[in-house]
């Protein structure tokens, strides 16, 4: 027995039980690729790329294409706290339609922000409606931080100024499961860098419900797509790391399947941004790239339908998914010993240079003072008498 | 009539493992050191031939010399419990505990009174071999979880889930890359100050300075009064 058998029958039980749901839209995903001139030929390509992404047996994808089918029967709830929705734009900002942002029309989306035609009241009703009629069954995404200074009063939204901090709780009561969408909302983003005014915090530190983080600044669509794919699939949320991001996406450091890394190895390093090194394509290492020390799949996946990624376009990594990577990373073009230390306002190799300057200032001043100090040792003393 | 001799007085204060162990520790820090400069902030122009993995190397050097000092300390460690004549050692840890040795130290190292210590070592001295004890043990740390990014297989994959932990505990990779190096910073203020206290001590105290680390052998004065017999020149 192959051990992906119980995988597949745990993912076709899944799928048997969603397609019994009726369906929230009025056109199968068939009709809706149809229009937007997408063949099944593109479809099913599209769900094997899915599968191979989400490490997932090649037999898998005529049941990712199921899952995709089958999606407008799960229900959405899109909510923004503190944030620029860049994470929104990643997924719908395309060249033209691709599957990805048709999976994000397809599925059932009842509450988005920006997207949805209602404002005002309406609105607010529609996302108690969803609430209300989906409770236990609806996905929460979440993107943006969660300002908890001052009781949350930093962010209100809507007309009856609810809180953020109050939104979250009454959407994550009933979610079925919640991810939580770009930087901000994983470990609260820029404005949680120090001095952190308004208290932002990421979701899974204001709920104590399991929260899956799909950080990035912003996020790679693929990555918000197969994580909401999984959990069609399979029903559970995935494999995560020790900062809850799923493993298939940020198992590897950029830095290990990085096109410059040979160069990395063989040590060329780009000396200045525009000189010759950086012409060659060679490692922007120097130029401050924290790939090693970050945690995503930009180097496979790419960004803008696989057109390119920031390292390619000659800028290195500023380490977008990683906790706290405005305090932690920064400068973001140079290397990490230029690092600040918090408070002191100067890098390690500075504060060493002072210390071990004091230490042999330390040692000189001893040991003239060693050449006038009175002897006073017990044989010198008898030596002198 | 009473006679007052001097004579320098052999004690075996370190065996040979424990010298050997000693230069071993000071050529893998200062290999490390280094070689953990070129990976911070790499200074060397590459050879223009893409075969040769300058970095690499360095990098792998690192590692081996890392994994050597890890094996020195913890024999080191060994040897401070369970070795051959350890006594010397351990006796220090009274001095420690003893607030009027710590005076004596302080006030020895200013020019008053001689240093008086129980084992080999001072209060003042035993902490800060301890210090850097610790600091050994939190460079391999953040050290190891450094190696487990980059060797997947074998011993770094056994460590890499465990360690991965710890690296969340640091608030992430690019906070243990800085613990890291700001350990080196540690030890490269201790060693001119080791050195230092070493010899001047030695001119101070009138004993064995680097040479003990060589033979094993420290030499201190000791008072002899023979009462002198009638007519013995």
């Amino acid at each position: 027995m192959n051990s992906y058998d119980a995988l597949f029958k745990q993912a076709r039980l899944q799928l048997d039980s969603l397609s019994k749901l009726s369906s929230l839209k009025e056109d199968p995903l068939e009709v809706m690729l149809e229009k937007n001139h997408l063949d099944r030929r593109d479809f099913i390509k599209w769900a094997a790329s899915i599968t191979a992404m989400l490490a997932l047996p090649g037999h898998f994808t005529p049941l990712v294409a199921d899952a995709v089918k089958l999606a407008d029967r799960l229900p959405l709830v899109w909510l923004h706290l503190a944030e620029c929705t860049g994470c929104s734009e990643s997924l719908i900002r395309t060249d033209s339609p691709t599957i990805d942002s048709l999976i994000f029309d397809y599925v059932s989306l009842e509450y988005h922000e920006t997207l949805m035609a209602a404002s005002g009241w309406q609105a607010e009703e529609n996302l108690e409606n969803a609430i209300k009629n989906y409770a236990g069954r609806y996905i929460l995404l979440i993107e943006g931080g969660v300002p908890t200074a001052m009781n949350g009063q930093y962010l209100t939204i809507g007309a009856q100024a609810r809180t953020g901090v109050d939104l979250l709780h009454h959407a994550a009561a009933s979610a079925a499961a919640i991810f939580s969408i770009g930087t901000c909302a994983s470990f609260g983003g820029i404005q949680a860098a120090a001095p952190n005014p308004t208290g932002a915090k990421g979701v899974d530190k204001v709920i104590s419900k399991p929260v899956i983080n799909v950080p990035g600044c912003p996020p790679n669509a693929k990555n918000i797509v197969g994580t909401l794919v999984y959990f069609i699939l399979f029903g559970t949320l995935p494999a995560i790391d020790v900062y809850s991001r799923p493993k298939w996406a940020y198992g590897n450091r950029i830095h290990d399947n990085c096109e410059r890394r040979g160069h990395f190895d063989a040590g060329e390093f780009v000396e200045t941004f525009g000189d010759g090194g950086a012409k060659e394509g060679w490692c922007l290492y120097k130029q401050g790239c924290k790939g090693p020390y970050t945690f995503n799949n930009c180097s496979v996946e790419r960004f803008n339908q696989h057109t390119n990624w920031p390292i390619g376009a000659g800028h290195g990594c500023m380490g977008c998914s990683e906790p706290n990577f405005w305090d932690t990373m920064g400068p973001l073009e140079k290397p990490i010993d230029s690092h600040l230390l918090m408070g002191l306002n100067a890098t390690a190799d500075k504060i060493g240079t002072t210390l071990l300057t004091a230490t042999a200032i330390g040692i000189g001043a001893h040991a003239v003072a060693s050449l006038f100090a009175k002897s006073n040792d017990r044989n010198n003393e008898e030596e002198q008498s | 009539m009473k006679e007052t001799k001097r004579t320098y007085y052999p004690d075996f204060v370190y065996s040979g493992a424990n010298r050997i162990l000693h230069w071993l520790r000071a050529l893998t820090i200062t290999v490390l050191t280094v070689t953990g400069f070129y990976i911070a902030d790499p200074f060397l122009a590459p050879t223009g031939k893409t075969q040769d993995l300058v970095f690499a190397q360095w990098e792998m050097w690192h590692y081996i010399f890392g994994f050597i000092l890890l094996a020195a300390a913890i024999l080191r460690l060994y040897l401070f419990f369970f070795g051959k004549n350890h006594e010397g050692e351990t006796r220090s840890i009274k001095d420690v505990l003893s607030l009027k040795s710590w005076i004596t130290q302080i006030k020895s190292y200013f020019f008053i009174g001689e240093l008086q210590k129980k084992g080999i070592y001072g209060p003042v001295q035993f902490v800060t071999y301890f210090a850097i004890t610790i600091l050994v043990f939190l460079t391999v740390l953040t050290g190891f979880i450094l190696y487990s990014n980059v060797y997947h297989q074998e011993f770094g994959g056994l460590i890499y889930g465990p360690l991965s932990v710890v690296t969340s505990w640091f608030g992430g990779l690019a906070q243990v890359r800085l613990i890291h190096h700001i350990t080196m910073w540690g030890f490269i203020i201790f060693v001119p100050i080791h050195v230092y206290m070493v010899v001047w001590s030695a001119i101070r105290f009138k004993h064995n300075a680097l040479d003990v680390m060589f033979t094993g052998y420290d030499y201190h004065l000791r008072k002899e009064e023979k009462e002198k017999a009638e007519g013995s020149e």
